[in-house]
């Protein structure tokens, strides 16, 4: 931890996803790039976590129980329109463009995905919110 | 009463007179010899009575002349002291006695008493010197005679009478002694039983005071004094006693004897002796002519009578049998009869009476019969005349319209339907026109009418024209009216508005041509086939085609020639079902072309009921071609079936390969800077490799269940393969907040099925469990046994199906999921499954937001009917 306690979370990161190693890996990356990052297993838990504590960005699964990345991404789009939203989805073909245009998502990425793709989509767009 | 039985009365009756006058001769006849025989006994008592008072009074006056005897006399003077005076004296009395007893024979005895009792003499010498002063004898006879009633003697041993009287002293007439006889009763037997003219059983008997008889019985011996006689005649004498003046009726009676027989018999008492005579006949032999006329008067009137009966008979039967005849004839011939003949041959009136009435009957069946033959002129002529008049009564309500012309066309008679058809209202108003007026076009009648007139009749149609101007088509018939010499003398029509029949038959034929068209244009083939022999009726263009036949063929064919053989029994059956009304469509039947060719073709049937024909018609759709679309949509379904199945499967894999993958750059990444520290890159790889092994498991799992049906059929556990099912449908989603309830019946059978695609079926049916329940909720799994196979029941307590959408979760390709959360096998391959096992599935939900539940049902064996070819 050789950053100052107010840099070591620049921004907060909240990673929902029905996969909980997943979780923990997003976690691990970004705590790494001293961002703060909130996990959650589902849909529902997501909004909570969102209640809580607003994060600059948000990982979605789209596949997961209870409640799925689609509705989850409406509701949060209901009262955040600014917040970045990165898809992460199993494959590419059953999500079109035209609603990720819609509920404007920043980006989307196929699983299985490379770390390094997924680390230079959220700084980018980290990066593109500093501006 | 009937006139035999008069006659027979009436014979009687005169049969009965003389029996009538035999009776009073009877009666008189029977008095008079009742009273002859009774006067006879009357005056034989009298008589035998006086000769026996006179007998006594004869043997009184013999004792008493005898005691005046001086020789006695001397003896009883001297007394019976010894000297020899009194031995003369008895020597000489002695011989007195006994020469007196020996000139008398009926006496037994002389005795001679002195006043003392003392016997001073006797016939017999042993009796003198005994003492008799108490005997009745001697004391009865010291006043005047007197005679001893009958007693029976011990010294002679037989019953006697003694007679007695005394001796009085000549000089002093004193009394002397008493001189007595003992009377033997030969003498008073032989007058009193003296059998004179009392016939066989006859007899005369003396009784004395106490009753016992004296002189001997004619029916016993020894009877004497031994037998008593207490019977109605004695008691009746008794009665009679010391009455002089008794009427001689009155001493006879009918009466039981002392022997119990019974008797006529009569009394007289003599008062002196006390004795009873008593006379008595046997009633039988009494009245033996009595009887023997009662017997002739029963005879004679008996014969009397009978012959009245024979007469009374003879003379009916002369008399009534020809009347009887007679009698008989009237009955039969009053009954119609008039050829029957009484025909006696009697000789009387009555013989003459049945002769008349035969030839009377005779001459009334002439003159029946000339009333018959007229009564049936008549009755012709009244049927002839009836016929005349329903003729002209159903000319006149005919509905065809009639006309009679003369032969040169004008007419003479119309009827009401001619009127009405042509439009007039009177017949005024066309009688004497001219026939021709009322034709379209006057030349095709003429035609007719001269036709009529050459050759009698013509018939046809024409066009009237009615007298408003309209036209009418008519059927026509017309005959020419001949008289009785075969002379024609006019025409006559009938006439009958066609119009309407003709429009109707036009536009029957019209329908009927374009019912053709469209039978022929439509493009399902229409068979009718006859219900009760199968056999073809008509067919259409269409199924000609299809088939390959003419019509001509086919109406030669039945339903057995356009079908696979060994399709027949169903199809018949069906046919059958079709013809009850019970199925109208049935699809995939296959048929068979001219050229034995199949193809395959949906039916649709209905009844059709003509003149009590029945038949089916068959519209028949030739499904081949959609049968090759369904193959076809079968493959592309699978495939896409297994596409989603792949990209399901991807999906799974896709996470634990994320963590893998992503890890395991990590794990790099912390190496490469030489960052983390030994124990973190542990952690780091563990999560590598449980992932790792998850996608092993993965696999694994899609291994199994792409073995597919490869495997074969057996015996299968339900309730471990839904275990097995829900594990690994488990390993597809999180059923950790699922609450999972199990109800198996352990009457649950082994079912024979593909175990692998079982399996499949019921983790499909989990995981869209858990999909509707988004994870948290109720899962409740139970079986139960179903008749021949077992039932699993999945509940979930999720959001359920719409009511519009829940025909549609066994379409392929059908979901309600988001796009992209499709999970390999659909509902409809699961139906496919389960219908492969001959099973059912079914879903059903109360509504969204109540849970679904779905049913599945295996039988323990694949049975059923025929196996349909499905392409």
């Amino acid at each position: 931890m050789k950053k100052k306690p107010d840099d070591v979370h620049r921004y907060h990161i909240l990673a929902i996803d029905d996969e909980p190693d997943l979780c923990s890996l997003f976690k691990d990356i970004f705590e790494d790039e001293e961002h703060s990052v909130t996990t959650a297993q589902d849909g529902l838990e997501g909004l909570e976590r969102y209640g809580e504590r607003k994060p600059d960005l948000i990982i979605l699964d789209l596949k997961m129980p209870r409640m799925g990345g689609m509705e989850t991404l409406r509701n949060i789009r209901k009262v955040d329109k600014d917040v970045i939203v990165i898809i992460l989805t199993a494959y590419g073909s059953a999500f079109t463009a035209r609603e990720a245009a819609d509920l404007n998502v920043y980006e989307y990425i196929s699983k299985p995905f490379n770390i390094e793709t997924v680390k230079n989509v959220v700084n980018e767009a980290l990066a593109s919110r500093r501006k | 009463m009937k006139i035999a039985n008069k006659i027979r009365f009436s014979f009687l009756i005169v049969g009965l007179i003389p029996a009538g006058a035999a009776v009073s001769i009877y009666v008189v006849a029977r008095n008079n010899l009742s009273e002859s025989i009774r006067n006879n006994l009357s005056t034989a008592i009298s008589a035998r009575t006086d000769h026996v008072e006179t007998y006594l009074k004869m043997l009184e006056t013999s004792v008493g002349q005898l005691s005046k005897s001086t020789v006695l006399e001397n003896l009883l003077k001297i007394g019976d002291k010894k000297n020899p005076r009194r031995n003369e004296a008895f020597d000489q009395a002695m011989k007195e006695l006994k020469r007196t007893k020996e000139a008398n024979p009926a006496i037994a005895e002389f005795l001679l008493m002195y006043k003392n009792g003392t016997v001073a003499a006797s016939s017999n010498e042993s009796s003198v010197g005994s003492n008799r002063s108490t005997d009745a004898l001697f004391l009865g006879a010291r006043k005047g005679n007197c005679i001893k009633d009958v007693y029976y003697s011990e010294i002679f041993k037989e019953p006697l009478l003694a007679v007695s009287a005394p001796l009085v002293d000549s000089r002093t007439g004193e009394f002397a002694g008493v001189l007595a006889a003992r009377v033997k009763l030969a003498e008073l037997n032989s007058i009193v039983a003296g059998k004179t003219g009392m016939g066989r059983t006859g007899e005369f008997y003396l009784v004395n005071r106490y009753g016992y008889m004296i002189t001997p019985s004619r029916f016993g011996e020894d009877a004497v004094l031994k037998q008593r006689v207490d019977t109605e005649n004695t008691r009746r004498a008794l009665l009679h006693k010391g009455r002089e003046q008794v009427v001689s009726h009155e001493r006879i009676g009918d009466f039981p004897d002392y022997r119990g027989v019974r008797v006529l018999g009569a009394h007289e008492y003599l008062p002196r002796m006390q004795w009873t005579m008593l006379a008595e006949i046997e009633a039988k032999e009494a009245f033996a002519p009595l009887a023997e006329l009662r017997l002739m008067f029963l005879m004679v009137v008996f014969m009397t009578l009978l012959l009245a009966m024979a007469l009374g008979r003879g003379i009916t039967g002369a008399i009534v049998g020809p009347l009887h005849s007679l009698q008989k004839g009237t009955e039969v011939i009053g009954g119609g009869n008039l050829d029957y003949r009484v025909g006696t041959d009697a000789g009387d009136e009555v013989g003459q009476l049945s002769r008349a009435f035969d030839q009377m009957t005779q001459r009334l069946k002439k003159t029946t019969a000339s009333i018959d033959s007229l009564n049936k002129e008549i009755s012709a002529r009244t049927r002839a005349e009836n016929v005349l008049r329903i003729k002209d009564a159903a000319i006149t309500s005919s509905i065809s319209g009639i006309v009679i012309t003369d032969l040169d066309g004008n007419l003479n008679y119309v009827n009401d339907s001619f009127l009405r058809l042509w439009g007039y209202d009177d017949a005024r108003e066309v009688i004497g026109k001219s026939v021709f007026m009322f034709w379209d076009d006057p030349a095709p009648a003429q035609v007719a009418a001269e036709a009529i007139r050459q050759s009698g009749r013509w018939s046809g149609e024409l066009n009237g024209k009615k007298k408003d101007g309209s036209i009418i088509t008519v059927q026509l018939a017309g005959n020419i009216i001949v008289d009785s010499d075969s002379h024609a003398v006019g025409m006559m029509a009938s006439s009958f508005d066609i119009t309407a029949r003709k429009r109707a038959e036009e536009a029957l034929e019209e329908a009927q041509h374009s019912f053709k068209i469209i039978f022929d244009s439509v493009n399902d083939g229409i068979l009718i086939a006859d219900l009760e022999t199968r056999k073809f009726y008509t067919a259409n263009n269409a199924i000609c085609k299809m088939l390959g036949y003419s019509l001509e063929e086919i109406r030669n064919l039945g339903v057995m020639d356009i079908h696979p053989n060994e399709d027949l029994p169903w199809i018949l059956e069906t046919f059958e079902r079709q013809a009850k009304g019970d199925l109208t469509i049935s699809s995939d039947m296959p048929v068979k072309r001219k050229d034995n060719s199949i193809f395959y073709v949906a039916v649709n049937a209905n009844l059709l009921t003509t003149y009590n024909k029945r038949y089916v018609i068959g519209v028949f759709r030739d499904i081949t071609e959609r049968k090759e679309m369904e193959k076809r949509l079968m493959t592309a379904e699978r495939l896409a079936a297994v596409g989603a199945f792949v990209a399901g499967a991807s999906h799974e894999l896709n996470n634990p390969l994320a963590c893998v993958i992503g890890f395991s750059q990590l794990a790099l990444d912390n190496l490469r800077r030489g960052k983390p520290g030994h124990e973190e890159l542990k952690g780091i790889l563990e999560k590598v490799m449980s992932n790792a092994d998850r996608c092993r498991a993965i696999v694994g799992s899609l291994l199994a269940s792409g073995r597919g049906y490869s495997v074969q059929l057996a015996p299968v556990n339900v309730h471990e393969v839904i275990d097995e099912a829900i594990e690994l449908a488990g390993r597809q989603a999180s059923f950790e907040r699922i609450e999972l309830k199990k109800d198996y019946s352990p009457d649950v059978p082994l079912v024979f099925a593909n175990r692998v695609a079982l399996s499949k079926v019921f983790v499909n049916v989990a995981l869209n469990a858990c999909q509707a329940m988004e994870g948290r909720g109720t899962l409740k799994v139970t079986t139960e046994r179903e008749g021949n196979g077992g039932r699993v029941i999945f509940k979930d307590s999720g959001v359920g199906i719409k009511k519009e959408n829940l025909h549609k979760v066994f379409e392929p390709f059908f979901s309600t999921k988001e796009v992209g959360e499709g999970v390999g096998l659909g509902l409809s391959v699961c139906a496919g499954i389960i219908k492969s096992h001959c099973g059912d599935i079914t879903v059903q939900s109360d509504g969204e937001g109540r849970g679904t539940t779905v049913t599945i049902m295996i039988p323990i064996e694949k049975k059923g009917g025929h196996e349909k070819k499905t392409g």
